[in-house]
């Protein structure tokens, strides 16, 4: 792996804040259904997690109320 | 002393000595320099000369004819004094306790040695690799609180370039007397072909020697000693060590995949920096997959390379501010833009006997058939690739670390998996109790041949989930004590 590839200090709240559109975006572009995806990777992303454009989100990522109805 | 052999041909002939150990890279070395300490007569022998050279590169040409792969000549062998340390990277990492079980889902055995015996060497070999002390285990890290992944425990060798650092040791031993130039090129055995008796060495002046010694050791890399063996048919049809037809059988690589990228979610865990990620023995056991490592590595400001480097790096400056095109961009040449974190991979490959080397008719300067190399994946390794992927970013997930997007042949199984390797050779004269699955016996001697040794990761039945490095070097002192002791 190489060693000497360039690091530096990019994690200020402000990059922060500009990577969430990124994901938001990323979501909103679902090109793939997720159950789908599962059925083609023979891999379950699990009950608590979704497979959406690639991304694993955690179920409540996107749905916060069931992540509440299952605190509940 | 250390002489070039196209100049001090007549001198190798003139002594016997105790061993020959034919190679100069970490396994080489090591077993050379340990076996003066000892007061052995060593005969070092490199096939190429104290720099780079195309002459001698050229005889590693080799053909491909399996999986895409850029490791088979320079990028991945150098043949000058030292070998291939002349071009590592420098990480260091040891075995876990379970690389050493056997896992019966390749269908051959693994270690007939355990962990405790291939570790009391390490020590030393860490002098050796210039990383004294390091705690190399992986540990259970309290900001990633699972049972699945520990953090990976590596160190970083300067890294050791075993000429400039043992050259000089060399050059002044009175025990060791070593040729560059020299290039091994036939092996004699006995009459019952029981004991290598001599072997041959050419130099690049068209002259040929032969030395004799009471025990020899190849040690010439993962690929080059499955060659020589196999090239070694005129007693033995079919080469030498090779009556269960395992010579070259079972190449592996440690699989290199990018399987994605991320984004944080946690800003106060990733000032840390990267984050290799192992999975423990439980999550190994769970899922029926290799070992290995994942570098969760966050990117300010990624760089591209390879041959659309100016295409990739134009897009991720025009488009990556508009993530919807650059979503769309990113559909046609795959490329990271600023915060991203991209995530690299050292994936255990399982032994598949399919996945060899063997020889071409097309032959070197020295009259040598070339190496062909078919290397080949199972199922498991798609499985390993796949489980640890998808596991990883899970856990990143639940834990609110990261958001994980998996590269699209993560998730399906119909794409082409692209993956490459780490040039790590290994497999191809495979050490097991039993012959018939293996070339070399626990104390990689060949199997029916007395005094003939194996050095170097082609003696690994298992690749295990690190780099081979620092395995090889305790393995050469392991053997280099065997030797010393043997009459």
């Amino acid at each position: 792996m190489n060693r000497t590839r360039h690091r530096g200090s990019v994690f200020d709240r402000r990059t922060f804040l500009g990577l969430l559109p990124k994901l938001a975006a990323s979501l909103a572009v679902v090109t793939i259904p997720a159950c789908a995806q599962h059925a083609r990777t023979g891999v379950s992303a699990g009950q608590d997690f979704l497979i959406i454009n690639g991304w694993v989100l955690n179920r409540h990522d996107i749905f916060p109320a069931a992540s509440t109805a299952d605190a509940v | 002393m250390l002489s070039d052999l196209n100049e001090a041909l007549a001198r190798a002939a003139e002594r016997r000595y105790d061993v020959c150990v034919c190679g100069t890279g970490p396994a080489g070395i090591t077993t050379a320099r340990k076996l003066a300490e000892h007061g052995k007569r060593i005969l070092l022998l490199e096939g190429g000369g104290l720099s780079y050279s195309k002459r001698s590169q050229d005889l590693y040409n080799a053909t491909n004819v399996g999986l895409q792969y850029w490791f088979l000549e320079e990028a991945g062998r150098a043949r000058y004094f030292g070998g291939t340390s002349n071009h590592w990277a420098g990480r260091c990492g040891i075995f876990d306790d379970i690389d050493f079980d056997t896992r019966d889902d390749s269908g051959l055995p693994g270690w007939p040695i355990s962990r405790q015996q291939v570790l009391r060497t390490r020590e030393e070999a860490q002098q050796i690799l210039d990383i004294p002390g390091a705690n190399l285990a992986p540990v259970q890290d309290p900001h990633f609180a699972t049972p699945l992944f520990a953090r990976s425990g590596y160190a970083l060798s300067p890294p050791t370039r075993f000429l400039e650092k043992y050259g000089a040791e060399i050059r002044q031993s009175q025990h060791i007397e070593a040729f560059y130039n020299a290039n091994l090129v036939g092996v004699g055995l006995s009459d019952d072909q029981t004991r290598v008796q001599h072997v041959f060495v050419r130099n690049y002046n068209g002259k040929m020697t032969k030395v004799v010694a009471s025990q020899f050791v190849l040690a010439l890399g993962g690929i080059e000693n499955a060659r020589i063996l196999l090239n070694a048919s005129s007693q033995v049809p079919g080469g030498i060590g090779n009556h269960s037809g395992m010579v070259g059988r079972c190449f592996m690589e440690h699989l290199n995949v990018s399987i994605g990228r991320f984004l944080v979610t946690d800003l106060q865990f990733w000032r840390r920096g990267s984050f290799p990620l192992a999975p423990t023995d439980t999550m190994i056991r769970q899922h029926g997959i290799g070992n290995g490592f994942l570098v969760f590595e966050p990117d300010p400001l990624p760089q591209s390379s390879g041959r659309f480097k100016a295409l990739r790096e134009f897009l991720r400056d025009t488009s990556c501010a508009v993530p919807p095109i650059a979503g769309v961009a990113r559909r046609i040449v795959d490329f990271d833009c600023p915060g991203d974190g991209t995530i690299g991979s050292l994936i255990e490959q399982a032994p598949n006997p399919n996945s060899r080397v063997s020889l071409t008719d097309e032959v070197d300067a020295f009259g040598l058939r070339r190496a062909q190399l078919n290397w080949q994946l199972s199922d498991r390794d798609w499985k390993t690739i796949r489980i640890l992927s998808i596991e990883s970013a899970k856990e990143m997930a639940r834990l609110n670390r990261a958001r994980v997007q998996l590269a699209p042949f993560i998730l399906d199984r119909d794409r082409f998996v692209e993956v490459s390797g780490h040039a790590h050779h290994m497999g191809t004269t495979r050490m097991s109790a039993d012959p018939r699955y293996g070339v070399v016996d626990e104390n990689c001697r060949v199997h029916g041949v007395h005094n003939l040794y194996i050095g170097g990761s082609s003696v690994f039945p298992t690749g295990g989930g690190t780099n081979p490095t620092l395995t090889i070097v305790m393995l050469a002192l392991r053997l280099a004590d065997f030797l010393a002791n043997q009459k």
